[in-house]
C-alpha cells in the first residue's frame, strides 16, 4: 500500500475542514474566507507544492513574504511557531503511524490478556476454538509476540472473552 | 482522496476509540482523567461546526501516549495552561459519552475563552468572537474569574496581552 504523502495529506486536511474536495487554489482560497481554520494548512500546501504564485494572486500578496520563507526543510522549525505547521504535521504522523501505534497497544493488550488467561486457566486452544479464530495466528500472537497476526478488533474481542470467562 | 469531515461525530468517535484501546492496557480497572481544551471543546458544545482533526488536552498520561498519538490527542496546549483561571477544575463539565477507562471533561466555556484571550493568535480571537460563543458566555462569571483567579500569572507579557485582548473583547462584544 502506497504511503500517504504529506502533500496529499494536506489536501485531505483542507477537505476535512471545509467538507469540499478540491485541488483548485482559487476554490481553496474562497473556502478559506469562510473557514479560517484552513489558512495555515493552505499556506503550507501552496508553499510545498509550488503554488505560491497562484495563492499570492488570489490573496493580493497578503502572505507573500511568509510563502517565500517556507520550504520542505524548514517548515517545522521554531521560526514558524506562530503558525500551526507542527500541529498539522503531527496530525499527519497520527494518520501514517496509526499501525505502529496499534502494534504497541496490541503488545500491551497481549500482556493483559495473558495475565487474565493465566489466572482463569484459559488456554489458547479455548480462545481460538470459542471465538472461531485462526489457531496459527492466535498462537503466533501470544507465543511469539507477533502483533501483525491479529487485528486490534480481534484482540478486543479476545479481551472481552477472557474478561467475561 | 478520501474525504473525512472533521466534525463533532468524528471527535466523539476518536475519544471513544482511545478509551476502548486504553481499556486493554490493564486487567484491573483504572481511570484516567483527560481535560479537553481548544477547538474540540467548542465543537462538543455545538458552538462551532468546522474543526481541525487534532484534539487538545491538558496533561496526558504517558503510559497511554501511543494511544493518544494514534487518535491525535495531544497535550501541547499544556504550555499555555498558565492562561487558565486557577480553579478551573471546579468548573469542568463531563463530556456526555459512555467510556470505561478515560473520563473526558471539557474546560468550561469561560475558562476556555480566558485561556484563548491570553494568546495573540488571530485564530483564537476568531474562535472567541464567534457569535455563538459570545451569546453563550456567562459574562458575570468571566468578570469574576478575571478579577479573582488570574493572579498566579507572573509573565508580564502574558498579562499585557490578556489585558489588551480582554478590554477589546468587552468593548466590542459584551453588549452585542
Amino acid at each position: 500500500m502506497r504511503q500517504l504523502t504529506f502533500d496529499n495529506y494536506l489536501l485531505t486536511y483542507l477537505a476535512g475542514i471545509s467538507n469540499v474536495q478540491t485541488k483548485s487554489i482559487h476554490k481553496l482560497v474562497k473556502l478559506m474566507e469562510k473557514h479560517y481554520l484552513m489558512k495555515d494548512s493552505l499556506i503550507l500546501y501552496c508553499a510545498l507544492t509550488n503554488n505560491q504564485k497562484l495563492f499570492n494572486r488570489y490573496t493580493n500578496n497578503q502572505y507573500s513574504h511568509l510563502l517565500e520563507s517556507i520550504n520542505k526543510d524548514n517548515y517545522l522549525s521554531d521560526s514558524f511557531n506562530d503558525y500551526e505547521f507542527k500541529k498539522i504535521h503531527s496530525s499527519y504522523l497520527s494518520r501514517v503511524k496509526a499501525f505502529e501505534y496499534d502494534d504497541e497497544t496490541k503488545r500491551k493488550a497481549r500482556d493483559t490478556i495473558m495475565e487474565i488467561a493465566k489466572k482463569k486457566n484459559i488456554t489458547n486452544y479455548r480462545i481460538y476454538k470459542d471465538l472461531n479464530l485462526n489457531p496459527g495466528n492466535v498462537n503466533d500472537f501470544f507465543k511469539n509476540d507477533n502483533p501483525k497476526k491479529l487485528s486490534l478488533n480481534t484482540i478486543k474481542s479476545i479481551y472481552k472473552y477472557v474478561m467475561n470467562y | 482522496m478520501k474525504n473525512e469531515k472533521f466534525d463533532k461525530q468524528g471527535i466523539i468517535k476518536r475519544l471513544i476509540g482511545a478509551d476502548e484501546d486504553a481499556s486493554l492496557m490493564s486487567f484491573t480497572p483504572f481511570h484516567v482523567k483527560v481535560i479537553l481544551v481548544g477547538g474540540s471543546v467548542l465543537l462538543l458544545k455545538d458552538l462551532r461546526f468546522d474543526a481541525t482533526p487534532d484534539i487538545d488536552a491538558l496533561t496526558l498520561d504517558n503510559n497511554l501516549r501511543n494511544i493518544f498519538d494514534k487518535y491525535d490527542i495531544n497535550d501541547r496546549a499544556n504550555a499555555h495552561s498558565d492562561g487558565i483561571p486557577y480553579n478551573y477544575e471546579d468548573r469542568l463539565e463531563k463530556v456526555d459519552i459512555t467510556t470505561h477507562t478515560i473520563e473526558y471533561y471539557n474546560l468550561s466555556l469561560e475558562d476556555l475563552v480566558i485561556m484563548k484571550l491570553h494568546s495573540g493568535r488571530e485564530k483564537d480571537w476568531k474562535d472567541v468572537t464567534n457569535f455563538k460563543v459570545v451569546n453563550k458566555l456567562d459574562w458575570d462569571l468571566m468578570d469574576y474569574l478575571v478579577k479573582n483567579e488570574l493572579d498566579h500569572i507572573s509573565n508580564t507579557n502574558l498579562i499585557s496581552m490578556f489585558k489588551y485582548n480582554y478590554d477589546r473583547y468587552i468593548k466590542e462584544y459584551k453588549k452585542k
